[in-house]
């Protein structure tokens, strides 16, 4: 068969054939969704943490140095998502996706980013210790939450799931924002819905609000940033 | 272990240990990594395929739909890629990524680029209307192309395929789709066009040059357009 006509005939079978759609309780694997139309439906929180300069960091720094640093932050965010029982959805050279569920998802979503906030002091001070350099790392982290469709892309040789839903695209973007020293971004949806231990600090007896609004012109809405870091104990 | 020591602990030894390295002759697997401060070194060429405006789809869209053109896309983009012998390196939801080695590493990497918006225009857009016949929408791309030196080191996210890509070309070449103007769907550096044969450079009956030199503000490097679509033979 030649190239065209084996790619017409795939491209006719996933425009052409039904779906059969699930609720789904827990974030599939990529093993728990057949290829073909096979899809699960659930409501999600997804975090994108995107490590921020790095165009500059590989251009001007050696390797070794830029290896590390990709390291120290992706192990660092990942540590901190699994803590708050988030699940590794995607990953992408300096970027990561994960995926809450549950009653929760919104709060342990966001005390995820405020974790990995001060994940990264803790990678900051150990770069210093081994590396002399003025290279700080920076990241952010954007949180949103929505419906989300989950299907079998089949591309082999890859965790192959694609999430289709809001809340995929907006974290992305969100964690590609740049306002230091704002590191992490939620969405409205997320500020109204998380518990307010994510919200407010104690500070000398009384309640400070961790967030301050910003307006999203992007996507003409107003969304949540902060600041803030939240020590793991 | 508290997961504080756990971090420390981790972010210690990656900052602390030895590299062992190594030059690369195939594209690696993760398996072919240490956990360790381990790298493989390669000469390389990457493309990044990125489905255009996703954010507007999923948001005025069914997801059945946007799900069959995310499918449809990436399919098509994976296929041409590895019939022109890239290898899928890396797969994000809406981009992929491909990396290509060897002497036509950069002449294979572009031909791809072309390929892949023939593929769109040719083949997913009309499958797409003949079932979603009262459809307007229309499935956009683009295609960033760079090349260069690479290292290849295991992040350790378990579940994932966990490889990290240390190299400008990897940063370009994402940042390059983002560059997309109309028509002007293949971005390719000035650093790949120097270097591919001319059956990447020329096309059309009367071997027209099928790209368009533009200046990259955002890096101030020169880079190159086209508009142009090949089709696949075979």
């Amino acid at each position: 068969m030649s190239f065209e006509s084996d790619l017409r005939k795939k491209l006719g079978e996933i425009f052409g054939t039904a779906w059969e759609i699930r609720d789904g309780r827990v974030v599939p694997e990529p093993e728990d969704v057949a290829l073909g139309k096979d899809a699960v439906r659930l409501d999600g929180t997804v975090l994108y943490a995107d490590l921020a300069d790095s165009t500059d960091m590989v251009k001007s720094k050696k390797p070794e140095f830029a290896a590390e640093v990709y390291k120290a932050y992706l192990d660092s965010a990942c540590r901190c998502i699994r803590q708050n029982d988030g699940v590794i959805t995607a990953f992408d050279g300096d970027r990561v996706m994960a995926v809450f569920l549950g009653d929760s998802k919104n709060t342990s979503a966001v005390r995820s980013a405020l974790n990995i906030k001060w994940a990264v002091s803790v990678v900051n001070e150990e770069m210093k210790k081994r590396w002399t350099t003025d290279f700080v790392v920076r990241q952010c982290v954007g949180v949103d939450t929505s419906n989300l469709f989950v299907a079998k892309t089949g591309i082999r040789g890859s965790n192959d799931l694609v999430w289709v839903g809001r809340s995929a695209n907006y974290a992305a973007k969100l964690s590609a924002l740049r306002n230091p020293p704002y590191s992490s971004w939620v969405t409205s949806e997320i500020y109204e819905h998380m518990h307010e231990s994510v919200k407010y600090a104690k500070k000398d007896g009384r309640d400070v609000n961790m967030w301050e609004s910003h307006y999203w012109a992007e996507q003409s809405m107003t969304i949540y940033k902060s600041s803030w870091h939240w020590a793991i104990s | 272990m508290a997961l504080v020591d756990d971090i420390t602990k981790e972010v210690k030894d990656i900052f602390v240990s030895r590299w062992t390295r190594r030059d690369g002759e195939t594209v690696p697997e993760p398996e072919d990594l240490k956990l360790t401060n381990d790298g493989v070194d390669l000469v390389a060429t990457v493309l990044y395929a990125d489905l255009a405006e996703s954010t507007s789809m999923v948001t005025n869209q069914t997801p059945t739909f946007a799900a069959e053109v995310y499918k449809a896309y990436l399919k098509s983009a994976c296929r041409i890629i590895r019939a022109n012998g890239g290898e899928i390196t890396a797969f994000d939801g809406d981009r992929v990524m491909a990396v290509f080695i060897g002497k036509r590493k950069n002449t294979e990497a572009a031909k791809s680029a072309l390929q892949i918006n023939w593929a769109v225009n040719k083949i997913v857009n009309p499958e797409l209307r003949k079932v979603y016949t009262n459809s307007t929408f229309e499935v956009k791309q683009a295609v960033g192309v760079d090349t260069g030196k690479l290292m290849a080191a295991r992040t350790g996210v378990r579940g994932a395929n966990d490889l990290v890509w240390v190299g400008r070309a990897a940063n370009y070449a994402a940042k390059l789709c983002s560059l997309r103007e109309g028509v002007y769907v293949s971005w390719i550096t000035s650093d790949v066009f120097d270097v591919m044969l001319d059956e990447s450079k020329f096309g059309g009956t009367n071997k027209e040059l099928m790209w368009e030199k533009r200046w990259w503000t955002e890096y101030g490097i020169w880079v190159y357009a086209s508009n142009w679509s090949w089709k696949p033979t075979g």
